[in-house]
């Protein structure tokens, strides 16, 4: 019996001795292989992938499907589906991805990168710009969006409008650039942001000039908005004075780390091609920036450039395979923020009277193409192509289909002429802004909504049921789906801040005719 | 003290002795004097002690399912027993979750037995596929990837909407972590679905197989018994005969139910689609059948028993050889295993030994999507076009020095390549080495008092290759081919303690278990891939580009539970019982949480009516029970803490897309069942129960807006409802030499969405989570999607997309072109992908020494997705297109549109790819003659059989086999065929020989 009782009672005791053993339980829920904390630095990867958005379905989503809007490329697929961005009548299921991939991808990084420096230090401020910049390219896609509100553990964000958003950009923007400013000449040991920065190295001194060009390009966005000029015309001496980028070498390429150029993966699946657009008004140019820009394809007749127009229906990626490609391989740079911008950017602020931040539209001009053709490492006589005054885009003819050929309006030549109208002079800068920002589709289309130029061809199907014309083109993208359904009250407040969440509607800034 | 008075005395005495059967002690038998003076049942051994037994009394020993026996004392000090089944009611003794023999009339719950010829006569490499149809509650779906494939076992509905919802695995007592291989199969784009570990058993071994198709047994194999139970009892060596037996199963496999496709009309010139308006080929007619082979399976194995009463062994080794009807599938098995059961110490203690050592290899598993499978381009081939050009699938490129791909098409944007360099020069193989210990010992303190110690050791390694040759599509590798080599090895450890009480007390018994028990998993991953370097198809790490998609892959986890439990039921009179269970679980999973641990109890009442009042003649016996259980889960593991994920891809740590939550309680169901078991004149049996199960509190991810910055976060809430009836209905019956068994089941299960979301809050600034709705599933080429909604049920399907119609409801057709529109429209319901009934119909006949065996199955309710058929029809290449070809168009709005125009329109959108997925068919038939003994002088039993699976499919609507799946470890990704391989008609021999 009493050995008995000692079996019962060390059974018993038993459980209680496992259950004194879980203290190894928390070494088991850790991942061994996933850091709970980390260099922040290691992060900004992360932010710089958003820009030239060099993944491939990344590329494929914000370069090639609504870029195509910017005449750079043409999406050479329609998987099946009547719904493309390319003939406007993008379906939800698609339209969702683009807004949401940019605040997905910034903003859990942005917030850890937060928490990690305290929101102090170069790399916060790397981020802070980075962020600005990344969301530029959602609120000129949509118009309203959550930003000044957006916060770590909100769900549910309410929308700015485009005024208040810019605003609290620039605000931004500017604390940015006073961290950035701060953070010049740090100490080689100290830069910790160096080995993961594809795009500068490291090297703050470029990402100040890049934050001031971006500050720049937003002041110029906004500057024919009614009520805004003194205020634009205000931020862009601000970021002038502070120093844009001046030369070829200022220029951003993201150098890809272990990601391949998107675009030749997209464009080896066989579903992007050159788009007739660019393709047109360069070969009608003779431009010799065409040569690193596409590859040849043989039209029968010897090598030639050969675009193909944007938004046929049922496209298939047979149709137009022996169009041109990009000419880019595995390793090619992808181009972020081109150097050559911030001379056309001046340019413009010329033709808008603001002498204190560019003096001659004309020098600017011509400085544009030249850093255009440096940093794509033309070598040709630069002068005799912007002093050409005879050659025109002229017509495009489409290698398979005479119904897709297409005649560009508004036809401008390359020479300065000082003594044209003023909408020809914008013309001409932005014209040739479009040819020096190949691929950058979303600036593109961009300036074509605010300035009207240049003739990027229209969609050569229009399905819209929304009201978009081939006339004026898709005017901006529709909320997302997804936030229909997790975030309804505000995103419809924000339909009604622009008139209705449709294809149609103008942005703030946008040319409104 | 009372027993040596008594032995004084004289005239009465204690009597000890063992009750057993054929297979070994039988625990729980009643052993009592006839006049009822004194009784007493036996222990865990099978072993009593009944005291003041006076001279001359009789001693009657019974226990149900077997023939009472009555013997005279006589004085005798040692009686040992040895009981007769009774055939009738063979079914009344059941295995219960302790892996010991129970009186089923105390079981408060539904527990179904299979016996092992039900999964040895019809053979398949995964035995569970054995048991389609046998079983009522449960769902048994193969999976499409052929010989070796996981099958996807449901009881009592799908449950869970983040968690697995397959059943688990309990070999002799002791869970197991059944590990798949491979991908999840949910995706067109994915990596394809492998094998499983479960399907790694040698059907040999099995003795007999139990189903628990509630969460009954729980509180001992902890919560993951909440999906069910597969209790599988395996052979132990026998007692005082030696006996070898040899079986060779030998089947054919052919594809059926292929889609049904055209070859009149051909290509266009240039064009890729089958979309001619004239007839016929240069080539004559293209049937995509001729491509797959015959698929055949080889099954040898060898048993060997024997012992003595004190020592048993069993050894056996199988081999299983399997060939898929896709070229260069294969599957590969070689089992090894023992047994040995010892008893010692005057058999007061008994030591039981197994072993087993598997070698599993397969190559080239495909189940369905795009990726690593020749059938889209094999179905979608142009008819216009040489398929004696793409048999020749690679030539030698003079220049590289190497064959490449021939495939003039390009990849269409669905990875089309030629279907022979798919099978042949992608290949994928999977190679593991597995082996698995277990001892248990137990130890006899009284006769009614023992201690138990279990341990289970289930070890595996698994070698992972992928070689991708050179000109393989670029979506998949580089100029030079691509590799992958991924090593991972499991470990598992399972040990538990248990004191065991069985004791009678006049009219009361108690039987009850005591324990603990540490369950013990990790996993650790190792591995490299991308594309190579130096060497075209030169597959090895040191070729690799680490420029180019190169991956470091690195995973691991360990999980550990750790749980005390106790089991206890009350018996009074042999007619009524009482049972108690309850466990507390510490799981590693909630470390960082607020709660370090979970407790759940159970109870359960059976009453056996038949032996309380006197029934009619007919009603042999009858029993009624119920039971309540809540069964607690704890979240996945890594949940409470933030970490940085690496991306392979950029080689780079990214923050985690899923919003931090660490308040997060264990989630738990409810779960309550009513039932009877009855035997009409010993020959009818009936059993009938009554479900219902909630689960509440479950974690799962939630979109969230992107403004948040994050994609998904945790919540836990909801509440999924199933209910049903599990009915099961058996008859066998002797006429002189003939015999006829036969054994209906029927299941109904109503799945139902109470809630999806009660008022769940944001964990920092408790703002009330806005969710109507939760999309589960999505379904690759159609604009199906699957989502959860307040008062559905988690297989409901919408989609939102409808051609344009006009005011009258006529199809808008454009006057201009002659164009249909599709148009956006509001989410249509389009039907469950879930089953409402399902049915099994299992047949025995026999006649001196001919067997024959039938099952049928029946599936009603429920739709299917057919996005193959979608791509047939817009690519022109499938029946229905040449028929409205032939007839000039598809008829709308009474009059005919171009079938090309229709077609292509309407491809892709669910509404028009919605099946009804009732089906009925002879799933399995089996005929064998067992020749006479006396031929062989008695030495040798020898077996020979013709087996058939998937004869006859009588009734079926969908354009393919409805209970095919496409993955197995998503319960919710079912009934959505994306170019899965075809299904296969299996015919067959067996011999088995016994000496």
């Amino acid at each position: 019996m009493k050995k008995f009782k000692q079996y019962i009672v060390g059974a018993l005791l038993l459980p209680l001795l496992l259950g004194s053993c879980t203290s190894n339980f928390e070494e088991y829920n850790t991942d061994p292989n996933r850091p709970t904390t980390l260099d922040a630095a290691a992060l900004i990867p992360n932010l710089i992938d958003c820009l030239a958005s060099p993944e491939e379905n990344p590329c494929q989503r914000n370069n090639t499907f609504w870029a195509c809007f910017g005449g750079y490329v043409t999406a050479t697929n329609s998987w099946g589906r009547q719904f493309l961005y390319a003939t406007y009548n993008i379906d939800d299921e698609w339209n969702k991805w683009s807004a949401d991939w940019y605040f997905n991808t910034l903003y859990r990084n942005y917030f850890q990168i937060a928490r990690l420096t305290n929101e102090t230090g170069p790399v916060f401020s790397l981020a802070q710009m980075l962020r600005v910049n990344i969301m530029q390219y959602v609120v000129n896609m949509q118009g309203p969006l959550p930003y000044s509100q957006v916060k770590m553990g909100t769900f549910a964000v309410p929308y700015d409008d485009e005024q208040t958003a810019y605003m609290a950009m620039f605000e931004d923007l500017d604390k940015a650039i006073a961290g950035l400013k701060s953070a010049q000449g740090i100490l080689e040991e100290d830069n910790t942001v160096a080995p993961y920065d594809r795009v500068y190295g490291g090297d703050y001194s470029k990402w100040l000039k890049y934050a001031n060009t971006l500050k720049l390009r937003m002041a110029i966005r906004i500057a024919r908005v009614e009520g805004q000029e003194e205020f634009a015309h205000r931020k862009a001496l601000e970021a002038v004075q502070e120093g844009v980028m001046s030369s070829a070498s200022d220029t951003a390429w993201d150098k890809l780390g272990a990601w391949k150029n998107g675009f030749n993966t997209v464009q080896e699946w066989g579903e992007m091609r050159a788009n007739a657009s660019i393709v047109t008004f360069m070969n009608g140019y003779e431009d010799p920036r065409r040569e690193v820009y596409f590859k040849t394809t043989n039209n029968g007749t010897g090598a030639a450039y050969t675009g193909v127009r944007s938004g046929i229906a049922g496209i298939t990626t047979a149709d137009y395979a022996n169009a041109s490609k990009f000419k880019v391989d595995e390793k090619t740079d992808m181009l972020i923020f081109s150097a050559a911008e911030a001379a056309f950017l001046q340019a413009e602020a010329a033709l808008l009277g603001w002498t204190d931040v560019c003096p001659s539209a004309r020098s600017f001009y011509e400085a544009g193409i030249t850093i255009s053709f440096a940093e794509r490492g033309v070598t040709s006589n630069v002068a005799s192509y912007y002093n050409n005054s005879t050659r025109l885009p002229g017509n495009f003819t489409d290698m398979k289909n005479s119904a897709c050929n297409y005649t560009p309006k508004n036809q401008v030549s390359i020479m300065w002429n000082e003594s044209a109208s003023d909408a020809e002079k914008l013309n001409r800068v932005i014209t040739q802004k479009w040819i020096a920002n190949f691929p950058l589709g979303a600036e593109a289309w961009n300036d074509y909504r605010r300035t009207g130029y240049p003739d990027i061809f229209p969609a050569y199907d229009n399905r819209s049921t929304q009201g978009v014309t081939k006339e004026r083109g898709q005017r901006r993208l529709r909320f997302s789906l997804n936030e229909y359904e997790t975030n309804r009250a505000h995103v419809q407040a924000a339909a009604s801040m622009i008139g209705g969440d449709r294809e149609n509607i103008d942005l703030w800034w946008a040319k409104k005719n | 003290m009372p027993a040596a008075f008594a032995e004084g005395g004289g005239n009465s005495a204690s009597l000890k002795g063992v009750v057993k059967d054929a297979a070994g002690p039988v625990v729980g038998a009643t052993v009592i004097t006839k006049d009822g003076a004194t009784g007493t049942t036996t222990g865990i051994d099978g072993s009593f002690t009944l005291n003041n037994v006076p001279q001359g009394a009789t001693i009657v020993i019974s226990f149900i399912g077997y023939q009472t026996q009555e013997i005279p004392y006589a004085g005798q000090t040692m009686l040992d027993v040895t009981l007769q089944e009774e055939a009738a009611t063979l079914d009344a003794v059941v295995v219960t979750a302790l892996g010991i023999k129970r009186q089923e009339k105390a079981l408060s719950y539904n527990v179904q037995q299979i016996k092992a010829d039900e999964i040895t006569n019809v053979k398949d490499a995964n035995f569970m596929n054995s048991l389609n149809g046998k079983v009522a509650g449960v769902t048994i779906n193969s999976s499409a990837v052929g010989a070796g494939g996981a099958a996807k076992v449901i009881m009592r509905g799908v449950k869970s909407i983040s968690k697995n919802n397959n059943a688990l695995y309990v070999i002799d007592g002791i869970p197991m972590f059944n590990t798949t291989t491979g991908g999840t199969g949910d995706s067109n784009m994915g990596d394809q679905p492998g094998s499983e570990a479960v399907a790694d058993l040698n059907p040999e071994d099995i003795e007999s197989i139990n189903m628990l198709t509630g969460p009954s047994a729980a509180a001992l194999y902890g919560n993951a018994a909440a999906n069910g139970v597969v209790l599988i009892n395996t052979r132990k060596g026998s007692k005082d005969k030696t006996s070898v037996s040899y079986s060779n199963n030998t089947s054919f496999s052919s594809v059926y139910m292929l889609p049904e496709m055209q070859s009149t009309y051909g290509n266009n010139n240039g064009a890729f689609a089958s979309w001619s308006k004239v007839k016929g080929s240069a080539f004559g007619s293209y049937d995509p059948a001729n491509f797959f082979d015959t698929g055949v399976n080889t099954m040898n194995a060898v048993t060997f028993s024997t012992g003595t009463a004190k020592n048993q062994t069993y050894v056996s080794v199988a081999t299983t050889n399997a060939n898929g009807v896709i070229p260069d599938n294969k599957y590969e098995r070689y089992n090894f295993s023992f047994r040995n059961t010892a008893s010692f110490l005057k058999d007061k203690m008994t030591l039981d030994l197994g072993g087993s050592y598997i070698i599993q290899k397969d190559q080239n598993m495909t189940a369905s999507g795009q990726y690593f499978n020749p059938v889209p381009s094999l179905y979608l081939f142009p008819r216009g076009d040489s398929f004696d050009e793409i048999r020749m699938f690679e030539r030698w490129n003079a220049t590289r020095g190497i064959y490449e791909q021939f495939w003039p098409y390009g990849n269409m944007a669905m990875a089309l390549q030629n279907p022979y360099w798919i099978a042949k020069r992608m290949q994928r193989e999977n190679n593991k080495k597995r082996y698995m210990f277990n001892a248990t010992l137990s130890y006899k303190i009284l006769d009614w008092l023992d201690i138990s110690a279990r341990a289970r050791l289930d070890n595996s390694d698994t070698r992972y290759t992928k070689k991708l040759y050179a000109s393989t599509d670029p979506i998949f590798a580089g100029r030079k081919g691509n590799y992958d080599q991924t090593q991972t090895a499991f470990r598992s450890f399972y040990g538990d303690v248990m004191l065991n009480i069985n004791k009678t007390f006049d009219d009361w018994s108690i039987s009850a278990n005591i324990g603990a028990s540490i369950n013990d998993k990790r996993q650790e991953m190792l591995g490299f891939g991308g594309d190579l370097r130096d060497n075209n198809n030169h597959f090895t790490i040191h070729n690799l580009n680490y420029e180019s998609k190169f991956k470091p892959k690195t995973d691991y986890w360990h999980d550990q539970s750790q749980g005390v439990f106790a089991n206890v039921e009350l018996g009074w009179k042999s007619m009524l019982y009482l049972t108690l269970t309850s466990r507390n679980d510490w799981e590693s999973q909630l470390a960082y949480s607020n709660n370090s641990s979970f407790f759940y109890p159970s109870v359960g009442l059976s009453a056996v009516i038949s032996n309380m009042v006197r029934m009619p003649e007919a009603i042999s016996f009858l029993k009624v029970r119920g039971s309540y259980t809540e069964v607690a889960n704890s979240f996945d593991r890594y949940l409470t803490q933030v970490f940085y994920t690496f991306n392979e891809e950029s080689r780079r740590y990214d923050s985690e897309a899923t919003f931090p939550t660490f308040d997060l309680k264990p989630e738990r169901t409810k779960s309550w069942e009513v039932g009877l078991n009855a035997k009409f004149w010993n020959h009818l049996s009936i059993d009938a129960t009554y479900y219902r199960s909630n689960t509440f509190n479950q974690t799962f991810k939630i979109d969230l807006s992107a403004a948040s910055g994050y994609t998904k976060a945790y919540i836990q809430t909801g509440n999924i409802q199933n209910q049903g009836v599990e009915l099961g209905v058996g008859y066998n019956n002797k006429w002189g030499d003939f015999m006829w068994s036969t054994n209906y089941n029927f299941t109904w299960n109503e799945n139902k969405v109470i809630e999806v979301n009660n008022n769940a809050r944001n964990p920092v600034t408790g703002e009330i989570i806005e969710m109507q709705e939760y999309p589960v599933a999505s379904f690759g080429n159609l604009d199906a999607r699957a989502k959860l909604i307040k008062g559905g049920t988690m297989g409901d399907v919408y989609a939102n997309h409808a051609l344009r119609t006009d005011m009258n409801g006529r199809i808008f057709v454009d006057p201009d072109t002659g164009n249909l529109e599709m148009v956006q429209t509001d989410d249509v319901k389009l039907g469950s992908l879930l089953p409402k009934y399902t049915m099994g119909w299992s047949n025995n006949f026999s006649w001196k020494g001919i067997d024959l065996g039938l099952t049928f199955t029946a599936r009603l309710g429920g739709i299917v997705l057919g996005g193959t058929q979608s791509e047939l029809d817009r690519f022109g290449v499938s029946k229905r297109t040449a028929d409205a070809r032939d007839r000039g168009g598809v008829k709308i709005n009474n009059g005919y549109i171009d079938a090309e125009k229709y077609y292509t329109t309407t491809a892709g959108y669910a509404v028009y790819y919605t099946y009804d997925a009732d089906n009925v068919r002879l799933s399995e038939m089996n005929i064998s003659y067992t020749l006479p003994q006396k031929w062989f002088r008695n030495k040798l039993r020898m077996t020979l059989g013709l087996t058939a699976r998937n004869l006859w499919m009588i009734y079926c609507k969908a354009p393919f086999d409805p209970e095919m799946a496409p993955s197995t470890t998503n319960a919710l990704y079912a009934g959505y065929d994306y170019f899965m391989q075809p299904n296969t008609r299996t015919l067959g021999f067996s011999v088995k020989l016994q000496f």
